[in-house]
């Protein structure tokens, strides 16, 4: 024990009237309600390192660092907090990168801390030096570099604020190793940090926008990860039982909206279903609710909703009018704005229309043969697990599917890379949504591409004890660009054949984690149940047929009405 | 359709901040045809003493500011590059020169 430092074992080490750069940082995480952190130690951070061995801090070591972002990214949706992450200069930054991109494009509160060089090294090429700031421009919110560790408390307290704040986002902090190790006087108390805020709603817009509800005849709510983002997911609920007005969302906003509400209509766009691709073609308003038209939702954008008046409503104004023109927009934090929506249009025709349209094209579970139909297992799986649990998705086909069949009671129980699309963010996210919810069953859906590029934290799995369950669909492809080949180039089947996949239950005991193989239909009942059952981390392994494909598919650059269905 | 627009960016001083600003120029597919950059203060003799002899200010502005003044060519309306260049922390101020223009 450290001749100044006097604590009893496993509680926090108290900081006396100065400390370091690192200790600071470790004590101010704590002040800001920061528990866990994910992370790889390495040379520019052990300074940090050092701090975090008697700080009152959960560390979780992943076996990389991009596992270590994704991981946080995992607490932050799984707890609607934010998410921290750590690592060293050169290389461990630069295997941030790809996790504050996701941040970034999900808009996830996230505070990556980076070591960096030494100051009089910085610009040498010392080793493991790279412009980690740099770097950082286009894949944060914001970033800063330490250099001078009179900065640090601003910056520290700056970065959760931007982080948090408006329009959530990460925030990379990269500190030399000099000022890591630099004593300061202890901050007495923290940095008022003054952003600002959303600009005040235009005078009329809220009673313009009621008008325009009321007019409708034929209304529907849009809904994005905006709402949940804001946690007005009660707000939301509350305006879709009020106004009565039917409801889609898109992949990030799944949950929002509780599946047995009779007028909602699941996810939009390139794969969403069918009712409400072609209801919102049919809408005269739509009411976009923290979303923001993204390319796979929209199709060809000019004939998106073509007849449609647009109320759009968001607290980042640069999404206003970006893709598509608003006739109202409401510029805010929609638990205030919401509420001010609540009226009831006289809209019963399309009420009955929505009702049978839905009904008309419900999702069909029957398939020929004796092959696992990935939609049936998950529809399966869905029926299956508690009313509270988190799934997580990595990106394919799969992700899809899971979106399509898989049912959650609130958006910060489904979790899925959807802005950036990052195969390998499944099971990292899985590792952290169970150390935010300790008493929840975590579910990751992936698929045998996705999951080998991050397969090293399975071990993070057994260190940590943590009973996240891997529903693995194997079809030996890549099958979503396999898909595209099939459809987009004649069938040239571009390196997206994995038929040298591992096999991954001796893999998985290899990590020692538990599971098996199913190939049949027979076999699915009986392979959820030895999955959900199992006290621990378990691996189901889904042998599906290489040829299946996902529908509905919108081509791209067509419109939403003009969507495949297959066979 | 292209058009010229003219941007007054004032933004706190550092480094990186005109990388940031010309960083979201560009994603927003804008071509930069002419940039001054002007670092401001209230009192140029004590911002020299802070920063080393090297600030030109123009006697207005609150010190440690920079004023970007940029002309860039751009398909849409300027309005969409404002509020982007306006979600920037270090970024005080941004307007479009000629947004009252009819």
């Amino acid at each position: 024990m450290r001749p100044d430092v006097l604590h009893a074992p496993g509680e926090a080490a108290p900081v006396t009237a100065t400390t370091t750069g690192a200790r600071w940082v470790v004590r101010r995480l704590r002040e800001l309600n920061v528990t866990t952190v994910y992370g790889y130690p390495g040379g520019a951070i052990m300074p940090l390192y050092d701090a975090l061995y008697d700080g009152g801090l959960t560390h979780v070591l992943t076996r990389h660092e991009q596992g270590a972002a994704l991981a946080a990214i995992g607490h932050a949706r799984a707890s609607g907090s934010l998410g921290v992450c750590l690592a060293t200069s050169g290389p461990g930054a630069t295997n941030l990168i790809t996790g504050l991109a996701d941040a970034l494009l999900d808009s996830v509160p996230l505070v990556a801390i980076t070591g960096q060089v030494a100051s009089p090294l910085i610009g040498t090429d010392a080793f493991q030096e790279v412009d980690v700031l740099g770097l950082s421009l286009a894949c944060t919110k914001h970033s800063y570099l330490v250099r001078d560790i009179a900065d640090l408390p601003r910056v520290l307290d700056e970065a959760f604020e931007i982080a948090q704040s408006g329009r959530p986002g990460p925030v990379l902090i990269d500190i030399t190793k000099d000022v890591q190790l630099a004593t300061m006087p202890v901050p007495t108390t923290g940095t008022s940090v003054r952003l600002p805020g959303p600009t005040a709603v235009a005078t009329g817009a809220v009673a313009a926008a009621r008008d325009l509800i009321l007019a409708a005849r034929r209304p529907m709510l849009y809904i994005g990860g905006g709402v949940a983002l804001a946690q007005a997911t009660d707000e939301m609920r509350a305006l879709v039982e009020l106004s009565g007005i039917p409801s889609t969302t898109t992949a990030k906003g799944l949950g929002t909206v509780p599946a047995g509400s009779p007028l909602h209509l699941g996810m939009l766009g390139m794969h969403g279903t069918k009712a409400a691709n072609l209801l919102v073609q049919e809408c005269d308003l739509l009411v976009c609710v923290g979303a923001r038209f993204d390319d796979r939702v929209t199709g060809d954008v000019p004939r998106f909703a073509p007849r449609a008046k647009v109320i759009h409503l968001d607290i980042d104004a640069a999404e206003i009018g970006k893709i598509r023109r608003a006739d109202v927009s409401l510029l805010g934090d929609l638990r205030t704005l919401l509420p001010q929506l609540a009226v009831r249009p006289n809209i019963e025709p399309w009420r009955t229309h929505v009702q049978d349209t839905r009904a008309a094209h419900r999702w069909r579970y029957d398939h020929p043969g004796d092959g696992i139909y990935a939609p049936a297992l998950l529809k399966q799986l869905s029926d299956r697990l508690p009313s509270r649990c988190v799934v997580t998705t990595d990106v394919g086909q799969h992700q899809m599917w899971a979106c399509q069949h898989i049912t959650v009671a609130h958006p910060t129980d489904f979790i899925t890379s959807g802005g950036l699309g990052t195969m390998g963010f499944g099971l990292p996210a899985a590792i952290g949504a169970q150390m935010a919810r300790r008493q929840d069953t975590v579910v990751c859906i992936t698929g045998d591409g996705s999951i080998m590029m991050n397969i090293q934290e399975l071990t993070t799995l057994g260190r940590y004890r943590l009973p996240v369950k891997i529903v693995l669909l194997d079809n030996q492809r890549l099958g979503m660009v396999r898909q595209w080949q099939q459809l987009f180039f004649e069938g040239r089947y571009s390196e997206t054949t994995l038929d040298d996949n591992p096999d991954f239950v001796a893999l998985a005991a290899a990590f020692g984690i538990p599971g098996r193989r199913i190939e049949t239909k027979g076999d699915i009942t009986g392979g959820i149940a030895a999955m959900l059952g199992a006290p621990g981390a378990y691996l189901l392994h889904v042998s599906i047929d290489a040829e299946e494909n996902l529908w509905p598919l919108v081509p791209p650059g067509a419109s939403n009405a003009d969507m495949l269905e297959g066979a | 359709m292209i058009r010229v627009a003219r941007l007054e960016i004032v933004a706190r001083t550092t480094p990186e901040v005109l990388e940031r600003v010309c960083r979201v120029l560009r994603h927003r597919g804008a071509t930069l045809e002419r940039l001054v950059l002007t670092t401001t203060g209230e009192a140029p003799s004590s911002a020299n003493r802070a920063h080393g002899g090297d600030v030109h200010g123009d006697g207005a502005s609150p010190l440690n500011q920079t004023r970007i003044d940029v002309e860039v060519h751009l398909r849409g309306d300027p309005e969409l590059i404002v509020r982007q260049l306006a979600r920037l922390p270090d970024v005080h101020l941004v307007r479009d020169r000629d947004a009252a223009r009819p």
